[in-house]
C-alpha cells in the first residue's frame, strides 16, 4: 500500500510533465493571432507551476525528497494548428483531473481539500480547451 | 407463543442503539441537496427562457442521484427561478458536494463526491455571467 508521500510524488511527476507540455504549447501559440488560446494556455501553465511548487513544498515539509523533473516529456508531434494545441492542452487538464480525483480518494484533511480544488479547477479549465462537460470528471468510465 | 424471558428486548432494554454509518448520513444529506437542486431546475425548465440552461443541470442531478442509488422525489414545485437564482442554487450544491467529499471516510466515495462537485462547477462555468 502506498504512503501519502508516494501518492504526492506521483501527482508531482504528473505536474512536472504538465508544466513541460504547457510550456511547449505556449511557445507554439501566437499571442497576436490566437489571443484567447494564448491566454488560456498561459493561465494553465501558471496554475500547474503553482501546483508543482505546492507539491514540492508539501513533500519537503514531510521530509521527502521531491521527485525531480525529467529532462523532457512526450509532446504531440504536430502542433501546427490551434485545434491541435487545444487538444494537447485538453489532454493535460483531463489527465490532471484524473490524477487529482485519485488523490482525493487516497488522502484526508488538507491534502484532500487541496486535491478537491485542483480537480475542480482542472475540470473547468478543460472546457476552455474544448472538453465536453462530464458527470464525473476525473473518474474513469 | 411467548418469548422466553431471557431473550433481550429491543425496546427499552438499555442496549446501545445501532449507530448510523457516518458516510451514509452524509450521503443522505447530499441526496436531499441534490433533490432540492433538481426541483429548482425542473421549475426553471418550465420557463421557456431558462429551459436551455436548466436542462443540463437537471440531467446531471438525475445522473448523480442514480449514482447514489437514489431518484428524484416529486416535490411541490418551488417558485420559478431566474438565472442568478439558478446559479446560486448550483454553486451552493457544488460547495455541499465538496464539503461532503472532504468529510466522508470512504476514499472511493470521496472521489465520486468530489467529481460530482467538479461536474456542477463545469456547468456553472458555462452559465453566461451577464444573465440575471
Amino acid at each position: 500500500m502506498s504512503t501519502e508521500p508516494d501518492r504526492l510524488q506521483r501527482v508531482l511527476a504528473d505536474e512536472h510533465a504538465a508544466v513541460y507540455v504547457l510550456g511547449v504549447l505556449g511557445a507554439q501559440t501566437s499571442q497576436s493571432a490566437q489571443p484567447a488560446l494564448y491566454a488560456a494556455v498561459s493561465a494553465a501553465y501558471a496554475m500547474h507551476r503553482a501546483r508543482r511548487d505546492h507539491l514540492i513544498a508539501t513533500l519537503a515539509d514531510q521530509g521527502a525528497a521531491p521527485t525531480a523533473a525529467a529532462a523532457a516529456y512526450r509532446v504531440p508531434a504536430d502542433l501546427s494548428t490551434p485545434d491541435q494545441i487545444a487538444a494537447a492542452a485538453r489532454a493535460v487538464e483531463e489527465g490532471a483531473a484524473t490524477a487529482y480525483a485519485s488523490l482525493v480518494g487516497s488522502s484526508v484533511g488538507e491534502i484532500r481539500a487541496w486535491a478537491i480544488r485542483a480537480l475542480t479547477d482542472a475540470a473547468v479549465r478543460s472546457l476552455g480547451f474544448g472538453a465536453v462537460p462530464s458527470a464525473l470528471p476525473g473518474v474513469p468510465h | 407463543m411467548r418469548a422466553p424471558e431471557s431473550v433481550p428486548r429491543t425496546e427499552g432494554s438499555g442496549a446501545p442503539p445501532v449507530e448510523a454509518d457516518p458516510d451514509e448520513v452524509i450521503v443522505e444529506r447530499i441526496v436531499a441537496a441534490l433533490g432540492s437542486a433538481h426541483a429548482a431546475t425542473v421549475a426553471a425548465a418550465a420557463d421557456a427562457g431558462l429551459a436551455g440552461l436548466a436542462a443540463p443541470f437537471q440531467a446531471l442531478h438525475e445522473a448523480h442521484l442514480a449514482a447514489l442509488d437514489a431518484a428524484p422525489v416529486a416535490t411541490a414545485a418551488p417558485a420559478p427561478v431566474g438565472v442568478a437564482a439558478l446559479r446560486t442554487v448550483e454553486k451552493a450544491l457544488q460547495k455541499d458536494l465538496a464539503t461532503a467529499a472532504l468529510e466522508v471516510a470512504s476514499g472511493p466515495l470521496a472521489r465520486h463526491l468530489a467529481a460530482m462537485s467538479a461536474a456542477v462547477a463545469q456547468l456553472v462555468s458555462q452559465v453566461p455571467a451577464g444573465l440575471r
